[in-house]
Parts: structure tokens; C-alpha cells; sequence
């Protein structure tokens, strides 16, 4: 009879379901559907609406490192970008926030610092992109054990940027 | 004593009759409550053990490198790429497959196919003049089955003389 006073709570349950779902950024959503369809501009475009809402969070939250994250990934992504170092400094400001809200040096920190590594080969920085690779190896130490994957391929001898799939630093960042 | 027992008990008697009909109807009724409960509770049970199942399914159809996620475009570069690239492969070399580069360094060459479905991008590494490793990144998947995902790339990497898939889920995707 315990189940049956439990799932009195079902009507809650669906009002909290819903009010989560109607909070879901309606902008960000429309940003990842334009990624899925290839539409660069469009994507940047709803992810910039998106950073304009949330700049005067306070604090700086984490929807808006993110979305100035995907907007700057955005900008990367899209072939023959000019706007390297615009990404760049949009991602190092989400990744500051990113830090002062999730922690410094999570998992998580990778994506950011693997675009940031992109944007500086995007601008012909090897070395540069090299030295943020060394950072993204000592966080990856830290947070991963010896037989992921990803420490065994650096163990190996593979370079950070080719043992580490895109792919997969994306996902770190989603819930 | 015992006529008013006696009638106490018959009285006693109707009372527990009534109330013993009572309960049975009651009981009846409360019994076809309970057992059209307990049939939406096993209907909601049966619903949780599928909403279980279908997020397992989910998750295990998931994975980045799913089989059915590979292109036949990516598969011919991967197969090709196995075949005809090797570490001492030249910038030139490369050149001549994909086109000229949008991007070239000592270190990192970088080609856009637009005429691949979808758009590709595809960067090569070089360390001491060595291919070290090759990348497709796909520009956007819509295929259906598959993580609606910015991209997905497909590594080689130059091993004992060769080019060879990347550890860890690549091979899988071969």
C-alpha cells in the first residue's frame, strides 16, 4: 500500500519533469539542432542570443561558460574560420568561469582546453596548442585511471591529440 | 440468563449477520479495488522494466563509434588509408589524394572535402617529418540510429611502420 501512497507523488513528479523541460534553453537547443544540420551561422547566431540572456547571471554561471563554449566550438568547427582568436578568447573566458563554478582541472576542463589548443593550430601556433596539450595530459593523469583508453594510448606514446577523440571531450561537458 | 443470552446472542446474531453480508460485499468490492490496483501497478511495473530496458538499449546503441555509424565514404578512407598511407608519407603524397590543404604547416596539414556527404575535414600530423596520424572529422551526423553529435572522427596512427586505427572503441568500428 506504500506503492500506492508513493505514487500519489506522480502528479509532483510530472510538474517537476515539466517545469525542467520548459527551463531547457530554448536557444542552445535551437544552436545544437543548426550543428546537427551543418548550419555554422545559424548555430552561432542562437548560441550568442543565448550568452546575451545569461552575461548578467550572477555569478557567472555555468549556462552561460557553456554557451559561449558551443558558440566559440561553433566558430571553430566551421570550415576555412577566420575567427580563431575570437574562439579562443571566448573559450578561455568560459573555461575561467567553467573553473571558478565546476572546479579547476576537472575532466571537464579538457574540452574546454582542447579547443583552445584548436584555435591556436587554427592560427598556426603549433607550439602554443603543444603547451596546453601538456596541460590537458597532467589534468587527464589526474582524473583518469592508468586503463582508460586515453592513458593507455598516451602511454603508448600516442600524441594527446590524436589519443584523445573530440568525439568524446565533447561528451565530458554533458550532464 | 439464558433467554436473555440466548436472545442477546440472536440479536447478537442478526447484527453479525448483517455486518458478516456487509463485509462481504464490502469485501467484493474492496477486493475488485485491489485487484484493479494491483493491475495498474503491473502495468506500471511492466512499464518501468521497459523504460529500463529501452534506456540500456539506448545507451548501448549510443556509442561514438557504432558500426552503423560509419559512412561507406569513411570506411573506403579508413580501408584506404590502411593500404596506401604509411608514416613516410609525404605532405605531396597527401596532397594528391585530398586536394590542396586549406591549412599547412611543417606540423599539421589540413583538407575541407565538400564534396563528401557529409562535409569532412581531414588533418594530418607530422612529427620530425613522420606522419604520425591521420583524423577525419566529420562536420555534422544526422544519420538516423546515431548520437545527433557535432562530428565524429576516425583516427589512424602511425605504429611499427604503419598506419593503424587508434586504440581504445576504433577498432571496434572497423
Amino acid at each position: 500500500m506504500r506503492v500506492f501512497r508513493l505514487m500519489r507523488l506522480a502528479p509532483l513528479l510530472v510538474c517537476l519533469m515539466g517545469s525542467a523541460c520548459l527551463t531547457t534553453d530554448l536557444d542552445m537547443q535551437a544552436g545544437h539542432e543548426a550543428i546537427r544540420n551543418a548550419d555554422w551561422s545559424t548555430a552561432i547566431e542562437r548560441y550568442q542570443v543565448a550568452a546575451a540572456r545569461f552575461r548578467d547571471d550572477s555569478p557567472p554561471s555555468k549556462r552561460y561558460a557553456l554557451a559561449i563554449y558551443y558558440q566559440a566550438d561553433a566558430m571553430l568547427t566551421e570550415p576555412m574560420s577566420e575567427s580563431a582568436p575570437e574562439a579562443e578568447a571566448l573559450t578561455r573566458e568560459a573555461l575561467a568561469i567553467w573553473d571558478d563554478v565546476v572546479g579547476p582541472r576537472r575532466l571537464s576542463t579538457l574540452a574546454f582546453l582542447s579547443r583552445i589548443a584548436q584555435a591556436r593550430k587554427d592560427q598556426n601556433d603549433s607550439a602554443g596548442a603543444a603547451e596546453i596539450y601538456v596541460l590537458c595530459d597532467e589534468i587527464a593523469a589526474e582524473n583518469l585511471p592508468p586503463e582508460h583508453d586515453l592513458m593507455r594510448a598516451r602511454g603508448s606514446g600516442l600524441r594527446f591529440e590524436l589519443a584523445a577523440h573530440p568525439d568524446e571531450i565533447e561528451l565530458l561537458l554533458q550532464p | 440468563m439464558t433467554l436473555r443470552g440466548g436472545g442477546s446472542r440472536k440479536k447478537s446474531s442478526g447484527f453479525d449477520g448483517l455486518v458478516r453480508r456487509d463485509r462481504d460485499e464490502l469485501g467484493s468490492r474492496t477486493g475488485s479495488i485491489v485487484s484493479a490496483r494491483m493491475l495498474l501497478l503491473r502495468f506500471q511495473v511492466l512499464l518501468l522494466v521497459a523504460a529500463v530496458f529501452a534506456t540500456a538499449a539506448g545507451c548501448a546503441a549510443r556509442g561514438p563509434y557504432a558500426l552503423q555509424c560509419m559512412t561507406p565514404d569513411q570506411r573506403e578512407f579508413v580501408a584506404h588509408g590502411l593500404t596506401s598511407f604509411t608514416p613516410q608519407t609525404t605532405p605531396d603524397d597527401l596532397d594528391a589524394s585530398f586536394g590542396a590543404p586549406i591549412q599547412a604547416t611543417a606540423e599539421r596539414r589540413l583538407w575541407h572535402r565538400s564534396g563528401s556527404e557529409p562535409d569532412e575535414r581531414i588533418e594530418a600530423i607530422f612529427e620530425d617529418g613522420q606522419l604520425v596520424g591521420l583524423r577525419v572529422f566529420e562536420m555534422a551526423a544526422r544519420r538516423p540510429g546515431c548520437t545527433p553529435h557535432r562530428g565524429w572522427t576516425w583516427d589512424l596512427v602511425a605504429r611499427d611502420g604503419r598506419l593503424v586505427p587508434t586504440v581504445g572503441s576504433r577498432p571496434g568500428a572497423l
